[in-house]
């Protein structure tokens, strides 16, 4: 059966959660607020925020020390960039390594002197992007430095072999801006395409809204049907 | 698809006519058969049921929060919960918090019945309108997927308690004088001045008449500001400033009020309440000299650590800015309120 993913046919619904901490496990989260309104073929998506802190990989910023090369670095970053703080900045170095920082720090120079922005996150690679430091997230995290989720791929594939859900792993802007870092099953173009637009509002909210779930549901029957086994 | 509540926020809206209300919206998989409504006793005392604060850091003490509070219940009938029972600080200057929570509805006749109910409980800074007899409250339902309740409340108790009253707000340092610097860029000088701007907005929301030292990046020197603040004849005064510290991970908060005058400790303590409730931050008490000229209730508020740099970067988001002059912004209604309730 063909897909048929189109925003006339999809209904958005956010769900509230309960404060969810490094003791809760995806899998189980998911599956709890979705059993009673999930339908096969629906879409399941989760902030990657949450599931970095489930994965306890939301940093207590008070036991980040800074290093030398952390303090020379975060000056030069944009002031609203993440690592504009000496302990993110430190944590990116600690996520990916000096040689990949300093590749990273010598491109954005040549890319501030050509005009070129971005260069720094491109070299420097997702795990440093994904990045955010305090503001933004809610309490009791709201001081905490929050790495991206680790393999986010698997943490989707985990919960569909549970719930029978196609799960995305997301990180959403309130400018509209729309990462898919994990999928169930790899997305076709027109499919991240889909993804992208339905969720260009940022459903998930921010500030303390407490709605880190989000189920797209398929109105019209077979809309959303996923060909060949679970 | 079973009938409920998928998600539960609160907002503070100015509508049509400029109709000033906070409201509360569900999204749901289906719309309740019935919603009810009655007020509470306002017994909201130590039996409240509500869980202790999840972490230091953030609406800490609910049973504190909800001391005093006016207490009104809505029941929607054939509906049950999918987001989490919650307890949701509002701390709006009219809603304090809202209980969403699970009970059980018998139905008629047969006792082996039952149908899923869900109570909304609202708690109050104060008695909400009333219309007649009945509470004035708006209760929209429009159905679809997901389906939507709103309850709108007139925010009409706080415009009698400030309208007309006169308020001074003394945003500190400006122009060359930057005040304290944070680890990346933010001044003491911006700070304070995007904290009254935020604290302004919602007084004259409130219809209080505002007497302001600084509107822009300016030097204003403290002679001016008396002469302002004396030209002005407030009722009350709140000068913003940000706390800093030597030490880059301390979180030093404070709040400081005239010496021997008891209105301003009572202001203090009432903002200082505020910011513990919503901020989760416990200012350190500390005394003013009294100004020259200015016999009024007088507070200095620090409620930012700019050199810590988390609050430096919890700044940066607008939300958590209108929160901090939210919070401020209760201590001094709430201030006036008890002050009114002592002279009637």
């Amino acid at each position: 059966m063909p897909y048929r993913w189109s925003e006339q046919n999809t209904a958005i619904l956010r769900i509230r959660t309960h404060l969810i901490t490094e003791k809760d496990d995806p899998v189980d989260v998911i599956d709890k607020y979705t059993k009673a309104i999930a339908a096969p073929g629906d879409l399941v998506g989760i902030a990657e925020s949450v599931v970095a802190i489930m994965q306890g990989r939301a940093i207590d910023p008070d036991a980040v020390k800074p290093g030398i090369l952390a303090r020379l670095l975060s000056r030069f970053a944009h002031p609203d960039s993440s690592v504009s703080a000496v302990r993110s900045m430190q944590m990116a170095i600690k996520e990916v390594g000096v040689p990949k920082i300093m590749a990273a720090a010598l491109c954005a120079l040549v890319g501030k002197i050509l005009g070129i922005k971005g260069l720094f996150f491109r070299v420097a690679g997702p795990e440093v992007a994904q990045i955010d430091d305090s503001g933004g997230t809610m309490p009791p995290f709201e001081r905490h430095i929050i790495l991206g989720p680790k393999h986010p791929d698997r943490v989707a594939r985990q919960v569909w072999k549970r719930t029978g859900l196609w799960t995305l792993i997301l990180d959403v802007n309130d400018k509209g801006a729309v990462d898919i870092l994990g999928s169930s099953l790899p997305l076709k173009p027109h499919q991240s395409e889909f993804i992208k637009h339905v969720l260009r509002s940022n459903p998930f909210g921010n500030d303390d809204q407490k709605t880190p779930l989000i189920l797209i549901k398929f109105l019209k029957p077979g809309a959303g049907e996923i060909p060949g086994p679970v | 698809m079973k009938k409920a509540i998928l998600n539960a926020w609160p907002s503070v809206v100015v509508g049509d006519r400029n109709q000033w209300q906070s409201k509360l919206t569900l999204e749901l998989t289906g719309l309740p058969e019935e919603i009810r409504f009655r007020a509470l006793p306002d017994n909201a005392g130590t039996n409240t049921g509500l869980k202790p604060a999840h972490a230091a850091g953030f609406a800490a003490g609910l049973s504190a929060l909800c001391k005093d509070a006016h207490r009104y219940r809505f029941t929607l009938q054939g509906v049950d919960l999918v987001m989490a029972e919650d307890d949701i600080v509002v701390a709006d200057g009219l809603i304090k918090l809202v209980r969403v929570h699970p009970g059980r509805h018998t139905g008629p006749g047969n006792m082996s019945e039952s149908l899923p109910q869900i109570h909304l409980d609202i708690f109050t800074e104060y008695p909400l309108p009333e219309q007649g007899d009945k509470l004035a409250v708006d209760i929209q339902q429009t159905p679809g997927l997901p389906a939507t309740v709103t309850f709108s409340f007139s925010r009409k108790p706080l415009r009698d308690l400030l309208g007309g009253v006169r308020i001074g707000i003394d945003p500190g340092h400006g122009g060359k004088d930057k005040g304290i610097q944070g680890p990346v860029d933010l001044t003491e000088k911006y700070v304070a001045l995007e904290i009254s701007r935020e604290l302004c907005n919602l007084l004259e929301l409130s219809g209080a008449h505002l007497v302001v030292t600084r509107t822009g990046d300016l030097d204003v020197t403290e002679k001016e500001r008396l002469h302002i603040l004396r030209a002005g004849n407030p009722a009350l005064c709140v000068e913003i400033h940000v706390s800093g510290s030597d030490n880059p991970l301390a979180q030093v908060y404070k709040l400081a009020a005239t010496q021997d005058c008891s209105d301003s400790q009572l202001l203090g303590r009432e903002i200082a309440l505020a910011l513990h409730e919503r901020m989760g931050i416990r200012p350190e008490s500390a005394v003013l000299p009294p100004r020259p000229g200015l016999e009024v209730p007088y507070v200095r508020v620090e409620p930012l650590c700019l050199t810590y740099f988390a609050d430096e970067a919890n700044f940066r988001a607008p939300l958590f800015r209108k929160r901090l002059a939210q919070s401020i912004y209760n201590g001094i209604s709430r201030y006036l309120h008890k002050t009114k309730v002592r002279q009637s």
